[in-house]
């Protein structure tokens, strides 16, 4: 579904991605950590469009295509969804509103006719149980006044409603307690299907307990310095980096 | 400077003549008033942009250009966009004349007085001596003098103790550009104690594009004690013409006052609107929407001046700037060392499209009380990066993305009109033309 191939990237001069190989099949689960700075959430823009980095060598192809040919939107539109770690809070648009342009843009994309308001309600309805959030919190301006795990249940809220095939979360851990992070791992669970991927970007291996991943991969100064099975989650939470850093100097 | 002088004497040679169109209205009182602001305007310098007030507005152009003294225009087919609301009272003026076919007063005499200034002149209306004239100041003014000096036509309106009146009162000032006209309208509106009334001026143009046009319009509103007063203005002149025009509004103990001002069109505009919070307990409210494309100059200098205790003032001016259109804003809060506990509130947010629009923004508090609550802020920057970036990677092009960020942006100043008519239309222009 998803593959890199020595993907290097700047911003402002300064090369933050040097060189990441990754493949992500359908189905698959991948795990990336990594110490603060080493790059994780820059190949999480970079891979949904962000144009401030300056992708300066390798490929990535996304089902079949030239993944950075195309617009964010287009991105979107073929399917990859990202979490932010920090998402924006956009006053005066609210989240129902928001969700309806962006839903039917995607249908639109992929040749769908539109929602209508009543087929619209009725899926919001359905994924707003999956992840436990409240009506009133949609009606509000997009993230604004949100605290840190709303935040990130409205990230989850979103992709159960746009249903990607490729979803990377960026730390969407973080800023959420013992029971919401439950209610959100088990909602990103429920979403999966043989079909799609996700991508968990994460610093704990708690959050590894809820949602199983088949590879972990640690990214450090700009590469994956290595690659194992959800054993290794163990390990980095025991151990911490330094045993790998040392590797990857040695 | 010569042009600027000979702009002056123009209007000065002229004036037998424009004397001559008054008629029987040179034996009026309010006559003397005219002629005293014409020995004031002898005196008085053109505005120019070494003057602090006039900085970013430069007015040479107005200076070479020469108007003839409006005539009525011959249009004769009411414009498609001249639709009122049922329930309201609509005055149409075209180049300063009135235009009686199409307009209605609905409201009973019960509750106010809605005379032209014409008529209020012939029949000596008493508020024409008591309060013409009395706070648009003319001593430093060149544009208040000149409009006092050639006041034509506007509106007179006297709103009944206790009366609260339901339908609007709704002014059109129409200008035609078939001829480059000097239109001076003005307007006078006293809401009596514990009295409330809502006031609309929408601005509009026919006649050629690139047709010219000066209009310079002076409006006194009094708001006595425990009486409303809501005045929305819609500025919308598809031809570039040069508008200037003073409100200056005096509100007694317990009264409210707000202003909403929507720039959508025009060539140069300069909005002066100074409100002088004489009252204690007093509410004002400024609010502006300025969305300006092309090279549409839009300069707004305000005033709130608390004098007395206890007032709150609450001023929010927002404007989005495309192709090379530029704004100005100016905001001036005076708290007098008498105006204890003042509440004074004051925001200018701006978003620049492109690198060639500007906007010269400067709040201006002076504070001489020492127990008050004041703030100001002001930001002028582009679209937000961040929040377009997050509205595309969820599948939003980026051409509606940007519409959705700034129909959200006015939105803010847009929702807090509470005349239903006044936003729909507002709340459609802007949607589309934003969407574009
Ligand atoms: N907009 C930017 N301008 C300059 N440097 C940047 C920018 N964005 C990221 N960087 C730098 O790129 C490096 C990688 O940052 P990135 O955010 O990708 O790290 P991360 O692995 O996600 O870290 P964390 O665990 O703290 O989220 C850091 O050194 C960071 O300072
Ligand atoms: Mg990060």
């Amino acid at each position: 579904m998803l593959k890199i191939s020595n993907l290097k990237a700047n911003i402002d001069d300064k090369e933050i991605l040097k060189g990441i190989d990754l493949e992500v099949k359908a189905g698959e689960v991948h795990a990336i950590m990594g110490p603060n700075g080493s790059g994780k959430s820059t190949l999480a823009s970079v891979l949904a469009g962000r144009e401030e980095y300056e992708v300066t060598d390798g490929t990535v192809t996304f089902s079949g295509k030239d993944l950075l040919d195309l617009a964010p939107e287009e991105r979107a539109g073929e399917g990859i969804f990202l979490a932010f770690q920090y998402p924006v809070e956009i006053p005066g648009v609210s989240t129902t509103n928001f969700l309806k342009t962006a839903l039917n843009e995607i249908r639109k994309y992929k040749g769908m006719e539109p929602l209508d308001a009543v087929q619209f309600l009725k899926m919001m309805k359905e994924k707003m149980k999956l992840v436990e959030i409240s009506d009133t919190l949609l009606k509000r301006s997009l993230n604004e006044g949100f605290s840190g795990g709303e935040k990130k249940r409205n990230e989850i809220f979103q992709m159960a409603m746009l249903t990607p095939k490729l979803a990377i979360l960026d730390e969407t851990d973080s800023g959420l307690d013992i029971d919401a992070l439950r209610i959100v791992a088990e909602g990103v669970n429920k979403l999966k299907t043989p079909d799609n991927a996700t991508i968990v970007v994460t610093h704990y291996q708690r959050l590894l307990e809820y949602i199983v991943p088949d590879y972990v991969h640690v990214l450090y100064n700009g590469r994956i310095v290595k690659s194992g099975t959800k054993e290794l989650a163990l390990e980095l939470e025991e151990k911490g980096y330094d045993w790998i850093k040392a590797e990857v100097v040695a | 400077m010569l042009a600027e002088k000979t702009f002056t004497s123009d209007f000065i040679d002229h004036y037998t003549h424009f004397e001559e169109t008054l008629g029987p209205r040179t034996a009026s009182t309010f006559h003397k008033k005219r002629q005293e602001a014409l020995t004031t305007l002898k005196d008085l310098l053109f505005p120019h942009i070494k003057q602090e007030a006039w900085k970013y507005t430069n007015l040479r152009a107005l200076a070479k250009e020469s108007f003839q003294l409006a005539t009525p225009s011959t249009v004769s087919q009411q414009p498609d966009w001249l639709k009122s609301p049922e329930e309201a009272n609509v005055l149409v003026f075209i180049n300063g004349f009135y235009k009686e076919e199409w307009s209605k007063v609905i409201s009973p005499k019960t509750q106010l007085d809605l005379l032209t200034w014409e008529e209020a002149e012939q029949a000596n209306y008493t508020l024409l001596t008591t309060h013409a004239g009395k706070i648009a100041t003319t001593q430093s003014d060149y544009f208040n003098t000149l409009n006092l000096a050639y006041t034509q036509q506007g509106l007179v309106m006297h709103v009944n103790k206790n009366q609260a009146v339901e339908a609007p009162i709704i002014i059109y000032q129409i200008i035609d550009t078939s001829q480059p006209v000097a239109v001076q309208p003005r307007n006078l509106v006293v809401v009596g104690e514990n009295a409330q009334a809502k006031l609309v001026e929408i601005h509009q143009t026919v006649g050629p594009e690139e047709g010219k046009a000066f209009l310079n319009e002076v409006s006194e509103f009094f708001v006595e004690k425990n009486a409303r007063l809501s005045y929305y203005k819609l500025q919308h002149e598809l031809q570039p013409i040069t508008h200037i025009n003073t409100t200056q509004v005096l509100q007694k103990d317990h009264s409210f006052f707000g202003a909403t001002t929507i720039s959508l069109e025009g060539g140069l505009i300069r909005n002066n609107l100074n409100i002088e919070i004489a009252g204690e307990h007093c509410e004002s409210f400024m609010t502006g929407l300025s969305v300006l494309s092309g090279k549409t100059h839009v300069d707004h200098h305000t005033i709130a001046d608390h004098q007395v205790p206890h007032s709150y003032s609450n001023e929010l001016y927002k404007g989005i700037f495309d192709d090379r259109s530029t704004g100005v804003f100016n905001g001036k809060v005076f708290v007098r060392p008498q105006a204890q506990k003042t509440n004074a509130f004051q925001q200018n947010r701006n978003i620049l499209l492109t690198d060639t629009a500007s906007i010269y923004t400067k709040p201006q508090l002076e504070i001489w009380a020492d127990d008050v609550k004041c703030s100001h802020g002001a930001t002028t920057g582009q679209l937000d990066e961040d929040a377009l970036f997050y509205l595309r990677t969820r599948g939003i092009p980026e051409e509606r993305a940007k519409a959705l960020l700034l129909t959200a942006f006015a939105g803010e100043v847009l929702e807090r009109i509470d005349l239903a008519f006044f936003k729909a239309y507002c709340e459609n222009y802007i949607h589309t033309r934003l969407s574009n």
